[in-house]
């Protein structure tokens, strides 16, 4: 069930329920949404025709190619064989590392980002000088 | 498609589903929330990918990749909403077709 790989299943766990949900749930209780009650097709029609034409081709284009990895790959079962922490770590630390670093500095930068986003008056309408600019080329530098 | 063992082909299946219901929900709905959920979908949808091809080919690149891109898609959820907070504080609605005014 865990295609072996237990430690992605537990990040996986950790966040997407304990960050990412808690986050759009929070995000949910700050909004009050009680007359925005307009359905996915409250627009005219052409405007729905092209939205159901354009999303259909999308997913019918990636789901004609659904079974082509064969020719690439081969459907041959790998040994199904069990990566523990310790060499998923040692493949990230030393082949991924500066994937690794640049993931840091993202993230970094995103919770400057977002916070300074959020202490902008106005959000992002606000006409005097921008705040988000100077912060998060500083944290960019620092790092 | 009907066997008793679940090969690669189930996973793979199972990935484009999810990936599609994600695109169909980005590319139709015009809630920012949601459209931000659909994107979740769609990533949580390629790590599915990457893990069931790195399973069934012994590789351990598969599960480093969603380990990145599992990191990328929580920053993106954290800025998505931060803009979906700042877009409703000025316009209290969280319609995409606020997001046109970003340029001014």
């Amino acid at each position: 069930m865990l295609l072996k790989a237990p430690f992605i299943a537990a990040v996986q766990l950790m966040v997407y329920a304990g960050a990412v949900m808690v986050m759009f749930v929070m995000v949910l209780m700050l909004f009050d949404l009680k007359e925005t009650k307009e359905s996915a097709f409250s627009g005219n029609m052409v405007t729905n025709g092209l939205k159901l034409i354009s999303a259909t081709i999308l997913c019918a284009a990636l789901g004609s190619q659904l079974f082509n990895y064969r020719d690439v790959v081969g459907t041959a079962l790998g040994s199904g064989k069990e990566f523990s922490v310790k060499m998923l770590g040692a493949v990230l630390y030393t082949k991924y590392i500066f994937a690794f670093e640049a993931l840091g500095v993202l993230l970094l930068l995103i919770a400057v980002g977002a916070v300074a986003l959020s202490r902008a008056k106005g959000g992002t309408h606000e006409q005097v000088e921008v705040q988000p600019k100077p912060i998060s080329a500083k944290g960019g530098k620092n790092v | 498609m009907f066997s008793s063992t679940i090969t690669l082909d189930h996973f793979i299946f199972l990935s484009v589903l999810l990936f599609s219901i994600g695109a169909f929900g980005v590319l139709i709905r015009k809630n920012v929330i949601v459209i931000l959920m659909g994107i979740e979908l769609m990533l949580n949808a390629v790590n599915l990918a990457f893990i069931s091809f790195g399973y069934f080919n012994a590789d351990i690149n598969g599960q480093l990749m969603s380990f990145f891109v599992m990191t990328v898609a929580a920053a993106e959820a954290g800025v998505g909403l931060a803009l979906a907070v700042s877009i409703f504080k000025r316009f209290k609605k969280v319609d995409i077709k606020f997001f046109e005014a970003l340029k001014d």
